[in-house]
């Protein structure tokens, strides 16, 4: 296998002095310290540090063994109950990435034309002074919100950190590419109609579902719709389903989606759905258990708005004033069979009563349908046959697969994943979710996925300051007024953002900050950051290694910290997991640090604005930390214990298994309403199966949308109504109707990568140096792609490449590709082949049409072409395991953190 | 498996060279070639010796080989034993004929010379001889060492005869060896080309032509117009030597590129 | 003699190569090197017989090592424990352990240029600590021990199953020591497997 075949442009050197002009070192091996090999540890020199991971977001708590300063051995820490000791293979391949030869060590700005990879290093001061300085400049002469400030999954994020950062200097564009692509859809429905969601949804990976910790739990069966836990959550969820399938009673699983995974193949059913159609297959769920009476009838009249009557006219639920009946407008109406006669709601429900589930009745003039009537009609034509048409399944396997789940004499949940949230339908598809769980009654009970378990003293998130921001700011939102449903999390609408930056619709966009590693390799279309930079005045790129965001984009680079370099109190379960820093290196700064230090900057060069972030008054909320220590205080937040008490326990136990397992909290007695339940957190306190939230969301802005003088805001309407009920649409890019691109392209995640990252790791990389790209044999003869080749993958946005699988793993009509980008390729002579390669963004979509809600575009469901390839560039990829030798460890001793600690 | 070229000259030379020598030494009984017993043994300890030192650099630490010679068990240690006794026999038995010993004891060595050849020709092949590997777990895979062998040391011997102009009755008797050398080559060769499945596929053309035609079917033609022919005894002998030799190199190429490992998980090329 | 082995229970497995990068960087292996490899196995055979699994795979610690009785130097041992070892120093390298072992396990140290395998962490066992492939485990399913003690890891976990789940990989005369646990949840074990040339984590059962 040859060698990569590129010019170097040298490397830096880790000494190199202030001001002389180096290149990033990307495939070049950095000549410093000598490697040191992994020991076992005889020495007794050596302390053994418990931490938590942060490769991904399972946070799996782990043992740090330290030498002399030097990281030598992970292992995990059987004490978290969560991952019981394990760790997987991106957790240990942690020492790799600490002390990879390519870290950014110190800040560099850029010299000469984005794109040519020369920087001078520079010292934290001075970098501080010149974003600072821009900041300020951009906001007087153009407006704090010409500042977009993103980041990501990948790399230690901490999303409210960056929120706070934004709002801080006033800008209302913060972003992230996940966000309306990944957790929020699922996490917004959840509290609209479930009243809980930050966490308690139906994401498994996201560390939800926490019931299924315990092998005492008594779910009997677990549908995973679209989420593969072994690869995404690996020690976390991946282990906790393995203890629930080794139980004596085992467990039943359904997998859906569109690969067998190792999840499907251990389940009974498998449902290899058309990506794009999960909407088809939650209505014919719904018809069937509907048709089949399999739903929990108690449950849903007493505590779910499906025998609410609906007004036709507002399409919210009937009020008492609107029904003509004794009552207020907070009051709802159902209707009563035996007595013909519409009836107001004495909450949770009226004494005898047998609200009718379904039906249209006439109230006041007006024909008024229950919640669970609408719901009926919505699904009313996705017989079995239908949906088995559409979502390419057989009706037969759907109908065995709803067996399971409605098992009567069973305890079953759905785990729902991410795919979901990335095409158009993600709203609707996390509603329709909600909605089988609702029917079924599978909420807060033991053995279910909706769980309101006791709350930990710690904090993981610190919670942002949304009230920072005046309504002049929040309507200039980019894209928010149309997708409210970003709201939730404060966040912009990437489409719009872009818009602005490149077209300067409504107004241009000067400057942005960046924390992430690859924009390049997660963004949705990602290509076109090549037209949209270049109107960017000024970048700013904070990451832990040189990415082709860093090299085609930023002007300024900022080193930011490994997670064995980072603290956070991490609650799982019953527990608190620490992550305290084992070591430091060079000049690198945690993110969170880094966000402060700037707004302090700021605000010393004279910006207002940025002074109130750290005035609690101001804020109307925790204020800004200044230092790591106020950091951590806020982190620890309820823990009677300091923070290194907490970190000498490592594992802190704040309450017993049964104490923390509460289970039906709807129940528990009312403080403002004593004799009354709780009931859930919406406005009807019932689940709202009927989500009308929904509806009141689009229209108005609530419950998420709040400014400085007001909370809540009340926004303008979307162009159309959010709809309540899940409906299904067929994905603008449709295999039905697209010849020129007769295939549907779906991702996937991998167990040794997460999100961008991790490319740049020789242990990792030598597994999987490349993506696969799965094909089904038929598919496969048919475009004369044999196992083994490269391929060129095609789309109406672009080109790029895979290594062909030719497998029934797959199905049919369908291929398979994750993520991926190469860094070796930054060094050569074009950077971006760096990001395009390989990488699937490449092909995603970004315009309309998007979900009404969040404005998702479409990462998974649209359609593409192979054939087979042999590009020159593809030589150039590494694939040898002996071409990832420059990038194996390069030790370096301990450094002083750069900012004060402040106690 | 990649072909291991210090192990296939390690075999091949040191096995003809034990033949050629085992064929001087089957001299003793005949009495036909005075001329050529002489340099056919040098030629054929030369040949042992420097086929061994073929072998060691296949090892990457052949300053450990004493650890091998503390060790005794099959293979290694066995082959680099029979190559030794064989060595001091063909020696013996030079010495022995140019210091005119009895005939007896002359014959005793030749006897001791053909039995060496076989045993240590057949076990170059026998130590490859592992239920891991499907394709050489035969006995037809040292038998097949031990013929091509045989045909290679048969068919220098011829040579050598030419060479220092034997009588008739020497050259005829060198081409009887032949074609025994030969119908040995390919009757083991074909032997173990089936048992073994090999003579298909990607290997059908090394099989066919590299080992059967050349190492079996041409110094058989060589052996039976030899047997009559007298006359034109050098250059068949050197058409003798040619495919004999290239049929043995073939037959040892075709163990490593045909091998079958019942599993070879880890992919480490050998 | 004890049997020390281990056991994975591929019921559990779910194929994440923890085990495979835990080991290397417990061991410094170099790159392109092994001691430990995970591989995915097929798909086998038409949904809704469909098999998949993930098999990691390390020497097999037969108790009729091959690689024991070809070794010409007696660098490939076994030693008192029972487990079989490379002695690097009286390696020569003359490759034979590694076309004896019948599923091509023991690999090659470029560096040092002789063969070498996993150990078993010996360096970790005499410590009374686990092997690190199985103290890493993310879903518990490996297990080290002695088969022959019945209070070990390793025989506590296979005395939950059946014989008829109980695997090990093919043997053909050199008992393998290591067992793997694999019910009819996931389907068909495959006793014979060859692995795929891209990628090189896939492999599929030998047509006899």
């Amino acid at each position: 296998m040859s060698r990569a075949t590129m010019t170097r442009r040298g490397f830096l050197k880790s000494t190199a002095a202030m001001g002389a002009v180096t290149a990033l070192g990307i495939s070049a091996a950095d000549s410093l310290t000598a490697v040191d090999p992994a020991h076992a540890d005889e020495a007794s020199d050596v302390k053994i540090i418990k931490t938590s991971c942060r490769a991904c977001i399972a946070s799996c708590a782990v043992l740090a063994h330290v030498r002399d300063g030097r990281v030598v051995k992970i292992e995990g820490n059987p004490e978290s109950p969560m991952s019981q000791g394990g760790v997987c293979a991106k957790g240990l391949a942690g020492i790799q990435a600490l002390y990879h030869p390519n870290r950014n060590k110190y800040p560099m700005r850029r010299v000469g034309e984005r794109g040519t990879n020369q920087w001078e290093r520079i010292s934290w001061e001075e970098a501080l002074t010149e974003v600072a300085t821009k900041i300020n400049e951009v906001s007087d002469k153009y407006g704090s919100e010409a500042i977009s400030v993103s980041t990501g999954g990948g790399g230690n994020p901490h999303f409210s950190n960056v929120k706070r950062f934004g709002e801080a200097i006033n800008t209302p564009n913060v972003w992230e590419p996940g966000c309306s692509q990944c957790y929020l859809p699922r996490m917004g429905a959840s509290l609209l109609a479930y009243g809980a969601g930050k966490p308690n949804n139906l994401s498994f990976a996201d560390s939800n579902g926490w019931d299924y910790y315990y092998t005492d739990s008594p779910v009997t069966s677990l549908v995973l719709w679209g989420t593969d836990p072994s690869n995404s959550s690996v020690a976390t969820g991946g282990r906790a389903l393995a203890e629930l399938r080794n139980r004596p009673e085992g467990l039943r699983t359904v997998v859906i989606d569109p690969r067998y995974t190792l999840d499907a193949a251990k389940a009974e059913v498998w449902l290899p759905i058309r990506p794009g159609t999960d909407a088809a297959l939650l209505l014919t769920w719904t018809k069937w258990i509907l048709d089949n009476e399999k739903f929990d009838e108690e449950f849903c009249r007493t505590w779910t708005n499906m025998p609410y009557l609906v007004n036709p006219e507002t399409r919210l639920t009937l009020k008492a004033t609107e029904a003509g009946l004794p009552g207020t407008d907070a009051d709802y109406v159902v209707w009563d069979s035996e007595k013909n006669a519409p009836v107001v709601v004495e909450f949770p429900m009226n004494e005898g009563l047998k609200p009718a589930l379904f039906g249209t009745y006439e109230v006041n003039g007006m024909q008024c349908s229950t919640g669970g009537q609408l719901l009926k009609e919505s699904c009313e034509e996705w017989t079995l046959e239908k949906g088995a048409e559409i979502c390419w399944l057989d009706p037969e396997q759907i109908e065995r697969a709803l067996e399971i789940y409605t098992d009567p004499n069973g305890q079953s949940g759905i785990m729902q994943g991410v795919c979901i949230d990335q095409y158009a339908q993600s709203q609707q598809c996390a509603l329709g979710a909600l909605n089988l769980e609702f029917l079924m009654g599978n909420v807060e009970k033991p053995g279910t996925m909706l769980q309101k378990f006791a709350p930990a003293p710690c904090k993981d998130q610190l919670g942002n300051t949304p009230r920072l921001l005046s309504k002049e700011k929040v309507m200039k939102r980019c894209g928010t007024i149309e997708h409210k449903g970003i709201l939730c999390w404060d966040m912009a609408h990437i489409p719009s953002v872009f818009k602005a930056m490149k077209d300067g619709d409504p107004y241009q966009i000067h400057m942005w900050i960046e924390r992430s590693g690859n924009k390049h390799v997660v963004l949705g279309n990602s290509s076109c950051l090549d037209e949209i930079v270049p109107n960017l005045d000024y970048v700013v790129h904070c990451f832990m290694y040189p990415t082709a965001f860093s090299v085609l984009c930023a002007d300024l680079l900022l080193p930011t910290t490994e997670w064995l370099e980072t603290n956070l109190t991490i609650p799982q379960l019953n527990t608190i997991v620490m992550r305290q820093a084992v070591t430091h290196l060079f000049e690198t700064v945690e993110e969170g640090i880094i966000w402060t230090q700037i707004v302090q900057k700021c605000a010393e060069l004279g910006n207002e604005h940025c002074a109130k972030a750290f005035d609690e008054e101001a804020c109307m909320a925790p204020p800004f930390y200044k230092n790591e220590h106020e950091k951590q205080l806020q982190h620890l937040n309820k823990l009677e214990m300091s923070w290194e008490e907490a970190c000498e326990k490592g594992v802190i136990e704040w309450a017993k298994p049964e104490e923390y397992r509460t289970y039906q909290t709807y129940l528990a007695d009312d403080k403002e309403n004593p004799g009354k339940p709780k009931g859930f957190g919406t406005p009807s306190k019932k689940l709202e199966v009927y989500c009308e939230s929904n509806i009141i969301l689009g229209r108005t802005g609530a419950p998420w949308s709040q400014c400085a003088e007001e909370k809540p805001l009340i926004l303008p309407p979307a162009s159309a109504d959010y709809e309540p009920l899940c409906y299904y649409v067929e994905p603008a890019e449709s295999p039905l109707t697209d010849t020129e691109y007769p295939l549907v392209l779906t991702e996937g995640r991998l167990p040794m990568y997460h999100h961008g990252t991790l490319r740049n790791i020789p242990y990792l990389r030598e597994i999987y140096p490349v993506p696969e790209m799965w094909i089904h044999p038929e598919d496969a003869e048919k475009y004369g792609i044999a196992d083994g080749q490269w391929v060129n993958i095609e789309s109406r946005r672009g080109k790029t490449h895979g290594k062909a699988r030719v497998t029934t793993a797959i199905a049919k009509g369908v291929v398979y590709q994750e993520r991926f980008w190469a860094p070796e390729l930054l060094d050569s002579d074009d950077p971006a082949q760096a990001y395009k390669v390989m990488n699937v963004n490449v092909l995603t979509k970004n315009d309309p049409p998007y979900n009404p809600e969040y404005g998702t575009y479409t990462l998974r469901g649209f359609q593409v072409k192979v054939s087979p390839s042999d590009d020159e560039i593809l030589k150039s990829v590494w694939i040898e395991p002996e071409q990832f030798q420059p990038w194996m460890p390069a030790p370096s001793e301990k450094t002083e953190d750069v900012f004060d600690y402040g106690a | 498996m990649e072909i291991q070229w210090s192990l296939v000259l390690f075999t091949a030379l040191s096995g003809a060279g034990a033949w050629l020598v085992a064929c001087a030494g089957l001299d003793a009984f005949k009495g036909l070639a005075k001329k050529a017993v002489v340099p056919a043994v040098i030629a054929g300890i030369v040949l042992i010796v420097v086929g061994g030192i073929a072998s060691a650099t296949h090892l990457s630490h052949v300053d450990r080989i004493m650890a091998v010679l503390a060790h005794p068990a099959p293979g290694i240690f066995l082959e680099a034993l029979l190559l030794g006794i064989d060595v001091v026999v063909a020696a013996a038995f030079l010495v022995l004929y140019k210091r005119n010993a009895s005939e007896g004891v002359l014959k005793g060595l030749g006897i001791a010379a053909v039995v060496m050849a076989a045993v240590f020709s057949y076990a170059c092949g026998s130590s490859y001889m592992m239920s891991s590997q499907l394709a050489w777990n035969t006995i037809a895979l040292p038998l097949g060492y031990l013929g091509t062998a045989l045909a290679a040391g048969t068919a220098l011997w011829y040579l050598l005869c030419a060479v220092f102009k034997e009588e008739a009755a020497a050259l005829s008797f060198a081409a009887t060896e032949v074609l025994i050398g030969a119908v040995a080559a390919l009757v083991t060769s074909l032997a173990y080309g089936f048992m073994a499945g090999v003579t298909g596929g990607d290997s059908a053309v090394l099989f066919w032509v590299g080992v059967v035609v050349c190492g079996g079917v041409v110094p058989l033609a060589c052996g039976v117009f030899g047997m009559k022919k007298t006359d034109g005894a050098l250059p068949l002998a050197v058409v003798a030597v040619a495919g004999a030799f290239i049929g043995s190199v073939a037959f040892r190429m075709l163990m490593w590129i045909a091998s079958i490992a019942l599993m070879s998980l880890f992919g480490v090329g050998i | 003699m004890a049997r020390n082995c281990i056991v994975v229970n591929l019921d559990r497995c779910t194929g994440c190569f923890g085990c495979e990068v835990a080991c290397k960087m417990e061991n410094g292996v170099a790159l392109g090197e092994r001691w430990s490899k995970v591989f995915t196995v097929g798909p086998v055979g038409e949904y809704p017989d469909m098999t998949r699994y993930a098999l990691p795979t390390m020497c097999q610690q037969c108790e009729n090592a091959p690689c024991v009785s070809v070794c010409p130097t007696g660098a490939s041992y076994r030693d008192a424990n029972g487990v079989v070892l490379v002695d690097k120093e009286k390696c020569i390298g003359c490759k034979y352990c590694m076309m004896a072992c019948p599923y091509g396990v023991r690999s090659w140290n470029v560096a040092e240029k002789c063969a070498e395998k996993c150990t078993l962490c010996g360096h970790l066992t005499s410590q009374d600590k686990l092997p690190a492939c199985v103290k890493s485990c993310a879903a518990g399913a490996r297990f080290y021990g002695d088969l022959d003690d019945p209070n070990s890891d390793v025989s506590k976990e296979l005395a939950k199953y059946s014989e008829g789940d109980i695997h090990t990989l093919q043997d053909v005369g050199n008992a393998p020591a290591t067992r793997y646990i694999m019910t009819s949840m996931i389907g068909q074990w495959q006793d014979r497997i060859a692995p795929a040339d891209h990628p090189h984590t896939a492999a599929y059962p030998v047509a006899e």
